[in-house]
């Protein structure tokens, strides 16, 4: 596939680069010309209250078809994905650990990781390998092997479901990988596992856009950057220490100037 | 000769020919009796509002002589490569030779040409003979009246078969022909019966399956309409179910140009069970159309119905499933769902749900219909992972399925239908575009001018 073929990218454009990006749904306008960039290595935080436009920027990113980008562009190590499907977005390594994953009756968990990871792969990966693999990642992200019985995402309880994206995430390893909220509704265990789970990923490889209300994940996953969201703009950009200062005081002085 | 011909004295001489006793030529006289009195039905008919019987061309010759021979390329019997317990094909207008195993063979189990069993097996097919199903339709009546070939499956009392009896229904030449099968499960006898129809000619296929389940008996009775794309086939497929008797019944139609049935079941002695699942996929113009009755005759009378179907094409289906429980069968439980799946923007389906409750003593009754898309969300997800967007159809598709191909565990049946279903939806011509792409076109065309 030609979208496969990236080698002519330069390393400076080694980077998630979201430009201008205006997204409707259903007739309206929730992004207004939204500008961000994740370089790969680095990982970092968005935060903003409800209805900021978290989860329409994450989606849009991904191509979801209720979303639609009226102006502006996603790149991807300098390759515009805006016109492209979702899963050409995912060929170019993009993935989304949704916030609320849906669930796909008759469609069973092993039958789906092996037809997305042989997509990604553009091969034919054997059985005895795959499962391997995928038993590796249970073990790592501390699932019941018993799940590998069932259907996507059916009957999974929330944390259940925020387990298995990031179990997605490590089996298929994307070069950006967004995550909506994929701490909340975890248990104390759940977060370390899959905080965990996270960390082993990044690396100089891996841009990782973390969308999250609480700064106790950061505890774990410290961002390089932190990004506050607020009627669809990024309205302020800092290190670390700009999450304490939000759960010290909330998004209210925010109101005050944008 | 054509049906719309049809004389009595051909009737007769139909019976003398096949050297039928004195008893089945006057059974066959009074449905033609019965066949006179009736009109054809037409597109104003209740029950044909959905498929025009025009499909069904009654000009054609019915078939007569020698049978074709074309070699079987579809079907579950094929399948299973002869790991069956009997098996017999009824190509056109001839029954071949049966096969039995020893074990069935010793078990006393029967497989094999109508005329003969009725003279070797009187008493049992003259009781279920034209009691299955009767002479109340136009093509009921002719179909007791003139069919031919017929065929007799038989499983004495306690026999209990672990594979299956393999009956392949097969039409080779253009024209017109009347098969006719009756299958009796004896009281605490198990058996699974598998019915392929296949080949394909311009041919009009008017069928009756009648089956019959003693007190205590358990049968699976799966029939696949596999038939290639020039075939009209109308049928009526009927089980009764005997006291504490368990059916379980799938249709499964893929093929054919037009396929009319009616899977209907009779649950007429107290305890009765009946499971009736049924699978379609609609491509190119195919018609296909399941109506039943599932009819509660009795106490203590179970059922389950779940019908799924897939379309694409400009191929048009209908379902209509009729529950009717009678003021005198009381603590039923009974279930119907049916639901499909339009694939491409030409196809089309109805779903019609139906209730007939005259009893107030009732456990329960439920019903449940839908036409509907592939889940765009669903869709989002898969892709999401890199699946491109038609082979994510065709998983969503699969899994539709598998709400009814997992209920069934007989040998070579999920297996066969999913390939079969696969291989449909594979040539079929699926709108995989993305639909958000031609918007998003429309939106940059747009702002550039
Ligand atoms: N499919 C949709 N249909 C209609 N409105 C939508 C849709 N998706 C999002 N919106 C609206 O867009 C706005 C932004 O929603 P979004 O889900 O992006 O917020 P968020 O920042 O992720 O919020 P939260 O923190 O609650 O997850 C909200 O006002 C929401 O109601
Ligand atoms: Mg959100």
């Amino acid at each position: 596939m030609a979208v496969r073929n990236n080698n002519d990218r330069s390393p400076d454009m080694a980077e998630l680069q979201i430009e201008g990006l205006t997204v409707e749904v259903e007739g309206q306008e929730i992004l207004h010309g939204l500008e961000l960039v994740v370089a790969r290595g680095e990982t970092h935080a968005l935060m903003g209250p409800n209805g900021s436009g978290k989860s329409t920027l994450a989606y849009a990113i991904a191509g979801h078809p209720a979303y639609e980008v009226t102006a502006g562009h996603v790149r991807i190590d300098g390759t515009d994905i805006t016109e492209l499907t979702p899963d050409e977005r995912a060929q170019l390594g993009l993935f989304l650990a949704m916030q609320y994953p849906t669930e796909i009756p008759g469609v069973s968990l092993t039958n789906f990781l092996r037809t997305s990871l042989n997509a990604l792969r553009d091969e034919d990966v054997p059985v005895r390998t795959f499962m391997k693999e995928l038993r590796a990642q249970f073990d790592v992200l501390d699932m019941d092997p018993a799940f590998m019985q069932r259907n996507v995402n059916e009957g999974f309880s929330g944390g259940e479901k925020k387990r298995f994206e990031i179990l997605q995430m490590a089996l298929l390893r994307p070069r950006y990988a967004i995550l909506d909220e994929t701490d909340s509704g975890l248990d104390i265990d759940a977060l370390r596992v899959v905080s965990e789970g996270v960390n082993r990923l990044r690396g100089p490889d891996m841009g990782v856009l973390l969308i999250t209300h609480y700064t106790r994940i950061l505890r774990y996953i410290t961002p390089d950057r932190v990004h506050v969201m607020f009627a669809g703009r990024i309205v302020e950009s800092g290190g670390p220490e700009l999450a304490e200062e939000l759960e010290a005081h909330g998004y209210e002085r925010l109101r005050v100037h944008s | 000769m054509k049906v719309t011909e049809l004389t009595e004295r051909d009737v007769v001489a139909l019976s003398e020919q096949r050297g039928e006793p004195d008893w089945l030529r006057d059974r066959r006289q009074e449905a033609f009796k019965a066949y006179c009195d009736l009109e054809w039905p037409t597109r104003r008919t209740e029950e044909w509002r959905y498929t025009d019987p025009k499909r069904f061309d009654l000009d054609r010759p019915v078939l007569h002589g020698d049978a074709g021979d074309a070699p079987i390329t579809r079907g579950i019997v094929r399948a299973l490569g002869g790991d069956v317990a009997g098996s017999v094909r009824m190509t056109d207008n001839t029954v071949g030779q049966p096969q039995l195993t020893v074990e069935a063979a010793a078990a006393g189990v029967i497989i094999g040409d109508l005329a003969t069993a009725a003279v070797t097996h009187e008493a049992v097919v003259r009781e279920h003979l034209g009691a299955v199903v009767g002479t109340s339709t136009k093509f009921d009546a002719l179909s007791l009246a003139a069919h031919t070939p017929g065929l007799f499956v038989y499983v004495p009392p306690e026999a209990v078969l672990d594979r299956p009896l393999a009956v392949t229904v097969q039409v080779t030449r253009p024209g017109l022909v009347l098969p006719r099968i009756l299958v009796v499960v004896d009281r605490f006898a198990e058996a699974a019966i598998y019915i392929d129809h296949v080949g394909d000619a311009e041919a009009t296929v008017i069928e009756t399956v009648e089956v019959a389940l003693g007190a205590h008996a358990k049968a699976s009775i799966v029939s696949t309409q596999d038939w290639g794309d020039h075939i009209d086939h109308v049928g009526a497929h009927r089980v009764v179910v005997g006291q504490s008797a368990e059916v379980a019944h799938l249709e499964a139609t893929l093929g054919g140009r037009t396929v009319y049935l009616r899977p209907d079941c009779g649950l007429d002695e107290p305890g009765g069970r009946a499971s009736l699942y049924g699978v379609y996929v609609g491509s190119g113009e195919q018609q296909i159309e399941h109506r039943s009755l599932i009819h509660h005759n009795a106490s203590k009378t179970t059922s389950e119905s779940m019908y799924k179907g897939a379309l694409q094409g400009r191929s048009r289906a209908t379902w209509f499933g009729n529950i009717r429980i009678e003021p005198h069968a009381k603590a039923t439980s009974s279930d119907e769902t049916n639901r499909n799946l339009i694939l491409t923007d030409g196809a089309h389906a109805d779903s019609i749900p139906f209730l007939e409750i005259q009893c107030s003593d009732v456990v329960q009754c439920g019903h449940h219909s839908s036409v509907g898309q592939v889940d765009e969300l669903q869709l989002f997800y898969l892709t999401s992972r890199g699946i491109p967007r038609a082979e994510a159809v065709r998983m969503l598709v699969f899994g539709f399925f598998a709400e009814v191909t997992d209920r069934i565990d007989l040998p070579g049946v999920t297996e066969t239908l999913l390939a079969e279903i696969e291989h449909e939806i594979r040539s079929g011509v699926l709108s995989t575009t993305d639909p958000r792409r031609t918007r998003r076109t429309a939106v940059v065309a747009e702002r550039g001018g």
